[in-house]
């Protein structure tokens, strides 16, 4: 026969595990947005010093691409963050 | 390596041949002709698939009989066995009719042959169909350029005729010098030796001058100024029948399977009633008498006696071998197999990992892999390029809009039946035996992505296929902004390519899904309508309608080629880390994330 507290004790665990699953998310998104803000300053750099103009105009489509990717990774953890 | 050298060892020989005698010249010259007058009947005979020949020729040759008088009145109507024969190889080839029909087509016109026998024997007669040729071919290649299917069709098989009748000439031309060489009366021999040399001089005379009529003319007039015995003249017919395979076995060498084994059929009839007559010579001798005597030929009247003998070995010949046509049909099938095709064949899905979920996920995504691997290939020689331009450092635009030469060598529905089509097959089928041990709802739909991967792939290779047909067609065009055009999908195809290879390798940590949706991006920004790109060249002048359609349909084609690409490569190379990839997944760009980027909403 299962008590309360084990009752209790089991509903806990699973908000647990779910909660968890979240903070592995946030933190995997976090690493990752770091990653694209390293390669977002790398690439500023490289469009300064690029001297050809059609490499340079990918290289800034380039970082439109990686901003739009950011924004939304930003707005994903500031939605995790606050569930956690 | 060996087979690299054969080509042009071949090449020198015939080249040193050509230099040392122009006989050889002319001969090897007929035997090229000839191929090609076979090359031509069986495309004409091809166009009538299907159709109202072959309702025909099935219904005349459904049994054995029917195929016997088929073949002996159509040999009686030409006069010329060989020629029924390699129509009969170009009938078998182009699937119209069974070796089983071929063989009896064939038998027949053995037997019809003979009837020239009677004709050059009793009337000196000697109808010469090659006097056709000219008118065949002139006939022909007009009929070649009409539009009609079947009108096309009758061309290219009067052209064949008519190529096979010049051929066999420029033969016979260039054996001419080697012809004027033989003297029946410098070999005249008795006994069973007579008959094996005189055989093998019919055989030999009748390779030389191409026709077993020719040898038979010879023989008759070789007797009728006694040059030779009578013994001599019969082993002489026995070698003239022999000989005369030739002409099939020559027109096999372009034939598949099945013809060469109705040329083998062909040869081994006539070897073996040869063999029988060479060994019952003195009793056919006399059936030849009794015959003679019975039907009021004179008893020294041997030019019909030798019409009589032809028409008794080819009826023996038939009445050896039509018993025997069940196991002469196994014995061909053996001896000349079916070749097996080369087919690729999965390489990693073991039935044993099949039961093992990981193991089972792995195998398909290595064998997936292997896929874009087989793909990749076929789609950067479909594009007329070389794998390397595929690497990391590589500037592919230089690279293409700088080539100079096009070539697409690549039968793509060929290599799409052997490589793609049959690996991916196994892999349907592998995912399909799976799926029962996948107990975790995440691994069934790993299995079920990768399959959508593999399917992208054909879809690629089929979009490939369609647009190949104008990259031939404006990669070498003289009009720079449709080259440009067509150069730039191959540009676009190819750095979607790039950036595959380089997510696959790994070496460049920048390198993952989400470089993908700057691909995407581009592919998005320069589509030649939403840009209207094509309506200025249009307006412009700079392109004509035809080739405005041509470039609305193949930027089709490209695009999807591309997100095809793109669409797998996300599910094939994600990352091994399984937190990772989800990150990556929610960070990449959906549809109208794209369009947004595309529109400069985001801010620079």
């Amino acid at each position: 026969m299962m008590t309360t507290d084990d009752l209790l004790k089991k509903v806990k665990n699973f908000v647990d595990t779910d909660r968890r699953e979240r903070i592995t998310k946030y933190e995997s998104l976090k690493r990752l947005l770091k990653k694209l803000k390293i390669k977002e300053n790398l690439l500023k750099d490289k469009i300064r010093s690029e001297s050809n103009e059609k490499s340079q105009k990918r290289l800034e489509e380039k970082m439109r691409v990686l901003k739009a990717q950011r924004k939304k990774g930003l707005k994903l953890l500031k939605e995790l963050k606050s569930e956690i | 390596m060996i087979k690299k050298i054969i080509l042009p060892t071949i090449f020198l020989l015939l080249t040193y041949g050509f230099w040392l005698s122009p006989d050889f010249k002319e001969i090897t010259a007929g035997v090229a002709i000839f191929l090609f007058g076979m090359l031509a009947l069986e495309q004409g005979f091809n166009a009538f698939a299907g159709g109202t020949l072959e309702r025909t020729l099935r219904k005349s040759t459904n049994k054995m009989w029917k195929s016997l008088t088929f073949g002996f009145t159509a040999a009686t109507v030409m006069q010329s066995s060989s020629l029924v024969s390699v129509i009969t190889i170009s009938f078998l080839s182009a699937g119209l009719i069974g070796l089983v029909e071929g063989m009896g087509i064939i038998f027949g016109s053995n037997v019809g042959s003979t009837t020239g026998a009677w004709l050059i024997a009793g009337f000196g007669l000697k109808v010469n169909i090659a006097a056709y040729a000219m008118p065949m071919l002139v006939f022909g290649v007009i009929l070649i350029f009409q539009k009609s299917k079947s009108l096309k069709g009758f061309g290219y098989i009067l052209a064949g005729l008519g190529f096979l009748f010049l051929g066999i000439h420029y033969m016979k031309e260039g054996f001419e010098t080697f012809q004027n060489q033989i003297s029946l009366t410098d070999y005249a021999m008795e006994g069973f030796a007579g008959v094996v040399v005189f055989t093998l001089v019919g055989i030999l005379a009748t390779i030389i001058m191409q026709s077993s009529h020719a040898t038979l003319v010879l023989v008759i007039t070789a007797l009728s100024v006694q040059q030779v015995t009578y013994d001599n003249a019969l082993a002489l017919v026995i070698g003239a029948n022999v000989g005369t395979t030739i002409t099939a076995v020559l027109g096999s060498l372009t034939s598949n399977t099945d013809g060469k084994r109705l040329a083998l059929s062909d040869v081994l009839f006539k070897v073996t009633a040869g063999i029988v007559f060479m060994l019952a010579m003195n009793p056919v001798i006399g059936l030849v008498d009794m015959i003679s005597t019975s039907i009021g030929i004179a008893a020294d009247d041997h030019t019909l006696k030798l019409a009589v003998f032809h028409t008794i070995f080819n009826v023996t010949g038939v009445v050896i071998m039509v018993p025997l046509t069940g196991m002469l049909v196994a014995f061909l099938v053996r001896v000349i197999p079916t070749p097996a095709p080369q087919i690729e064949k999965a390489h990693y899905l073991s039935s044993a990992s099949a039961g093992i979920p990981a193991a089972a996920i792995e195998a398909v995504r290595k064998e997936t892999v292997r896929l874009f691997d087989l793909s990749v290939d076929i789609i950067i020689q479909g594009l007329s390029l070389n794998r390397s331009v595929l690497a990391a450092d590589n500037e592919i635009e230089d690279a293409i809009n700088n080539a100079s030469k096009i070539v697409f060598q690549q039968d793509i529905d060929d290599v799409y039946e052997r490589r793609i089509k049959s690996i991916y097959a196994d892999i349907v089928e592998f995912i399909s035996q799976s799926q029962t041990s996948m107990e975790a709802p995440g691994h069934l739909d790993r299995l079920l992505l990768l399959r959508e991967g593999g399917r992208d792939l054909v879809e690629i290779i089929k979009g490939i296929k369609h647009l190949q047909k104008n990259l031939k067609l404006y990669t070498s065009s003289t009009n720079s902004d449709i080259r440009q055009e067509y150069n730039n999908m191959r540009i676009q195809i190819c750095r979607v390519l790039q950036e595959l290879e380089m997510i696959r390798a790994g070496d460049d940590e920048s390198a993952t899904i989400l470089s993908l949706d700057l691909l995407k991006v581009e592919i998005n920004e320069k589509d030649i309508i939403k840009t209207g790109r094509l309506d200025r060249l249009i307006r412009e002048h700079r392109i004509s309608a035809p080739m405005a359609i041509s470039l609305m349909n193949d930027s089709a084609y490209y695009q999807d080629i591309c997100r095809n690409l793109i669409h797998m490569g996300g599910i094939l190379f994600i990352s091994s880390d399984q937190n990772e990839e989800a990150a990556e997944n929610s960070v990449a760009l959906d549809e109208v994330e794209i369009k947004e980027v595309v529109d400069g909403y985001v801010e620079k």
